[in-house]
């Protein structure tokens, strides 16, 4: 049987982003052959006749609305809230997300601020997970990031985070 | 005539490095190159004027402060007695110049991230998946080491003065105190049960409640949240504060 449609119903259906490995579990398919499915769905899809796409985001796939629709699509959702990170946030996960597994204390070193009632907003918003205990004295909890924060800012994974400039790299 | 007219452009700091930036981009400088005793000058200045407008200064402030005269002390003395005599615990970890540029640089390093971030969060704010919970991002504060998310401790306060001053305009009454945080708690949830919207923060006061009530479902509203049972919403920096059930 021809593999498109159910990998597009699965698409569909499903309210996470699917790895293809668990669609070709799902179909009984092949990884590689799921794979070549979601990039033919996504070359369909990226027709203007279509106002959806398929999405590569947080080691998965999944439809989404195309951007150039957010005006209208935000028409249907007047009203509801919609909320932004703060400033202190985005400190905070970055720091988080490229030194991961980092301490508390680690990061308030570099941020030269308390990050304690950051970490706990971030950690209730699930954007950020503690992935173990560093061997060092008091035995302090580990923070990493989670699939939460790859999908919040669109990141197939971790190795699509903004690069460092040159002049930056150059101190690290 | 008041002094406070200049103050207006104060712009808030993320921290001790946030503020030491501004400076430093202020007086055009070269990050490598910071003239500190200017620096330090104004850094204090700005602390001053921070405190005159009653801003709490966080502890961090005071500590780069401290650490900047140590910086610039130890400029001035010959390098043998430097070190030990200025050797002190409370300094940030950073004892000279170029250990305050590696980590200034460093946190340059991760604004310019967290602006990166801030692009990539925007762009994908305009694509819209299927989700039944409809989950919704609360951040508008985090810095308020606080469980309420979507307002500040300062705004629930405030709605709670407001409701004490208006309780005083009423009539007087005596009234047994019959009431336990537990009580209220557990009528607070049953308030706020099929209240798909919530209910507005006065909402949840009786016109009649004595001043023990209002107090004591205060603290069993605070309670609440701290478990996680409540969120307590405000839609702009003074509006009404909306609870609801999570």
């Amino acid at each position: 049987m021809e593999i498109k449609p159910l990998v597009e119903a699965l698409l569909f259906v499903a309210e996470e982003p699917l790895p293809p490995a668990k669609i070709a579990e799902i179909i009984g398919a092949e990884t590689k052959d799921v794979r070549e499915t979601l990039k033919l769905l996504q070359q369909e899809y990226a027709s203007s006749e279509h106002g959806l796409q398929v999405m590569e985001i947080a080691k998965g796939y999944q439809f989404s609305t195309k951007p150039d629709l957010s005006p209208v699509i935000e028409k249907l959702f007047k009203g509801e809230k919609s909320y932004t990170l703060s400033q202190a946030a985005l400190e905070t996960l970055g720091i988080i997300a490229y030194r991961q597994p980092v301490t508390r204390v680690d990061i308030e070193t570099i941020r030269g601020v308390k990050v304690e009632g950051v970490m706990n907003t971030l950690q209730r918003r699930r954007f950020i997970r503690t992935v173990g205990r560093k061997d060092a004295p008091g035995r302090p909890i580990l923070y990493g990031t989670s699939k939460e924060f790859l999908k919040y800012f669109g990141l197939k994974d971790l190795s699509e985070l903004p690069r460092l400039t040159d002049n930056e790299e150059k101190q690290f | 005539m008041p002094a406070v007219e200049y103050y207006v452009n104060l712009p808030t700091f993320e921290g001790p490095f946030a503020l030491l930036f501004h400076l430093i981009e202020k007086a055009e400088v070269d990050i490598y190159d910071i003239p500190v005793a200017e620096i330090t000058a104004q850094y204090l200045e700005t602390l001053q004027l921070m405190q005159k407008l009653n801003l709490e200064v966080a502890s961090e402030f005071l500590v780069m402060a401290a650490t900047l005269l140590k910086i610039k002390s130890k400029k001035l003395l010959p390098s043998s007695i430097g070190d030990e005599a200025l050797d002190d615990e409370d300094s940030m970890d950073i004892e000279t110049q170029e250990e305050l540029i590696q980590r200034l640089l460093e946190y340059r390093h991760f604004r310019a991230v967290a602006q990166e971030l801030r692009a990539y969060e925007t762009a994908q704010k305009r694509v819209f998946v299927r989700s039944l919970t409809g989950e919704k991002v609360v951040l508008v504060n985090p810095e308020d080491d606080f469980v309420i998310s979507g307002v500040s401790l300062p705004a629930l306060m405030q709605a709670f003065q407001r409701l004490l001053a208006e309780h005083e305009r009423q009539p007087l009454e005596v009234e047994a105190d019959d009431f336990s945080v537990e009580e209220l708690m557990v009528q607070l949830v049953s308030q706020l049960q099929g209240q798909k919207d919530g209910l507005s923060f006065s909402g949840l006061f009786t016109e009649t409640a004595g001043l023990s009530e209002i107090i004591l479902t205060f603290v069993a509203l605070l309670e609440l949240v701290r478990l996680g049972k409540l969120s307590v919403w405000q839609s702009n920096p003074f509006g009404e504060l909306v609870v609801l059930l999570k």
